[in-house]
This record gives C-alpha cells, sequence and structure tokens, in this order.
C-alpha cells in the first residue's frame, strides 16, 4: 500500500502533467487561431489585423506559455516538484498582474473576466500541487528488537 | 565553458532583458516614455508584449533553477526552445517590430544573441562522446 508521502508525490506530479497538458494544448490553439485573426481581420482575434504589434506579443507570449507547459512536464518527472508549482503559479501570476495593469485597456474585448478566471484557477490548481509536494516523509519504522 | 554556466549566462540575460523590456512597455504605454514609447504609448494590445517580456524574464529564473541541477541536459534543450521562440519571431516580424521603432541595429544584436545561445545550447545538450564512454568503461570489466 502507498504511504501519505509517496501518493501525495503521485498527486503532485500528475497535477504538473495536467496543467503542462493544458497549458501546451490552449497555447498552441490560440497561436493558431490569433494568426488566423492576424493575417484574415475575422474572427475573435480578427482586431490583431490593425494591431501587429500587439500580436508579435501575443505570438511570443503564447509559445513562450508553451514552453513553460514543456518546463512544467519537465519537471513532473524530477524528484523535487515543490519548485516546478512555484514556477507554475509566477507564470500565471505574470499574465494575471498585466490582466489588472492594463484592465482599462483589454476591458473592450471583453476577455478581463475570463483571462482572470482561467489564470486564479490554474494557480488554485497549483497551490494544491504546492501543498501536497510539502508533506514529509514517513519516518522510517523503528526497528523491533528480536526476542532470540 | 562549464555548462553550468553557461545556464546562468543566459538566465541572467532572458531575466535582464526580459525584465528591461517588460518595464519599458509599461513606461511607455502609460507615460509615453522611454524606447517603446512610439509604438507602446495608449497602444489596446501593449498587453501582450508586456506579458511576453515578464515571461521570457520568468522563464530565465526557471534556467537559473536548471544550473544548480546535476543534470542538466533538459534545461539546455529548453533554452534552446526559449531562444528559437524569441529569436525566430525576431526574425519573422523584423521590420515590423524594430523597424517601427527605428531600432534595426539592436534587433540585428539582440537576434544575433538569441541564435548564439540556440547554438551554444544545442551544443551543450548534445552528450558528449567522451563522457559516455568515461561511464560505460568501468562496466566493461
Amino acid at each position: 500500500m502507498l504511504d501519505l508521502h509517496e501518493k501525495s508525490t503521485r498527486i503532485s506530479k500528475t497535477v504538473l502533467r495536467l496543467h503542462s497538458s493544458l497549458l501546451i494544448a490552449a497555447t498552441l490553439a490560440l497561436t493558431t487561431a490569433s494568426g488566423l485573426g492576424y493575417m484574415s481581420g475575422s474572427g475573435q482575434f480578427g482586431m490583431l489585423h490593425s494591431e501587429p504589434i500587439g500580436y508579435i506579443g501575443l505570438f511570443q507570449a503564447y509559445l513562450l506559455m508553451t514552453t513553460m507547459g514543456v518546463a512544467l512536464w519537465l519537471g513532473s518527472t524530477m524528484v523535487k516538484t515543490r519548485p516546478w508549482h512555484l514556477i507554475g503559479i509566477l507564470g500565471h501570476a505574470a499574465p494575471l498582474a498585466a490582466n489588472f495593469l492594463f484592465w482599462r485597456e483589454i476591458e473592450r474585448y471583453g476577455i478581463t473576466h475570463a483571462g482572470i478566471a482561467i489564470h486564479v484557477s490554474m494557480i488554485a490548481l497549483e497551490l494544491s500541487g504546492l501543498l501536497l509536494s510539502r508533506l514529509p516523509a514517513a519516518p522510517e519504522p523503528a526497528a523491533v528488537p528480536s526476542r532470540a | 565553458m562549464n555548462t553550468s554556466r553557461l545556464l546562468r549566462i543566459n538566465a541572467a540575460f532572458l531575466m535582464l532583458m526580459g525584465g528591461a523590456a517588460a518595464a519599458a512597455d509599461a513606461i511607455g504605454h502609460f507615460f509615453a516614455k522611454g524606447p517603446l514609447a512610439p509604438v507602446m504609448f495608449r497602444a489596446p494590445l501593449a498587453i501582450s508584449s508586456f506579458e511576453a517580456h515578464l515571461l521570457a524574464a520568468l522563464l530565465g529564473t526557471v534556467l537559473w533553477t536548471g544550473a544548480r541541477q546535476p543534470d542538466r541536459r533538459q534545461f539546455h534543450i529548453l533554452a534552446t526552445a526559449i531562444h528559437v521562440v524569441l529569436g525566430g519571431s525576431n526574425l519573422l516580424f523584423f521590420d515590423r517590430a524594430f523597424g517601427a521603432l527605428d531600432m534595426r541595429l539592436f534587433g540585428v544584436v539582440i537576434t544575433a544573441c538569441h541564435f548564439a545561445f540556440v547554438l551554444s545550447q544545442t551544443v551543450a545538450a548534445i552528450p558528449r562522446l567522451g563522457a559516455a564512454t568515461a561511464v560505460t568503461t568501468p562496466l566493461a570489466h
């Protein structure tokens, strides 16, 4: 039977892999959608057609988040997962902070609340992984004196 | 050069340049000051550039963490991927990004830095033949 530490380590690694998979899938889809919007001027990202500087930033930000997803998967294969949960939290803290800082500018696109919901839920997911990765290993069973 | 030092130099470059560029984005957007002000001032999507630069700085901290690991190969691959994204997008949008700011020379230098890192990190990621032999030799006995 698995002890508590082993179980929490396994869940911590699963959290990292789940987050990583979501990041990679979402950012690749968003890179494609924003690229199509930039080129055609239609769709959800149609505004990028007249905002080339905005598109360049988005292109880099999405692909860097994909790279972050790859990094989190890499972290899930390591013995100590704690720093990787911190990286996962910081990875969402950066765009979340930007969301608040540029609130007035992005309000016109109606994406403020969706952005906050996504980043906060991913931070919550990583926080649970971080707490689980802090659980100490079970102490070695004390040697039972032999009767022989 | 020690591959740990290479990762640290790479990390410092990302943290410094990413952090400075993110600050320049915000200052240019809100206060119309600094080198990025001509394209960032009141630009509705300045947030994207700010985010990208902040993420680059953050990935610098990941590489700094990686420099302390005994097995750094995966971090060299990660560093290569980061610079392929950053250098590649600079090349792809060179005139739109650096041309609009009249910073072509800076663009050439920074893009060259990205590709120098791509090259050096790729070389560091390739397992050395000598190291592999050194590990396998004792097993032959």
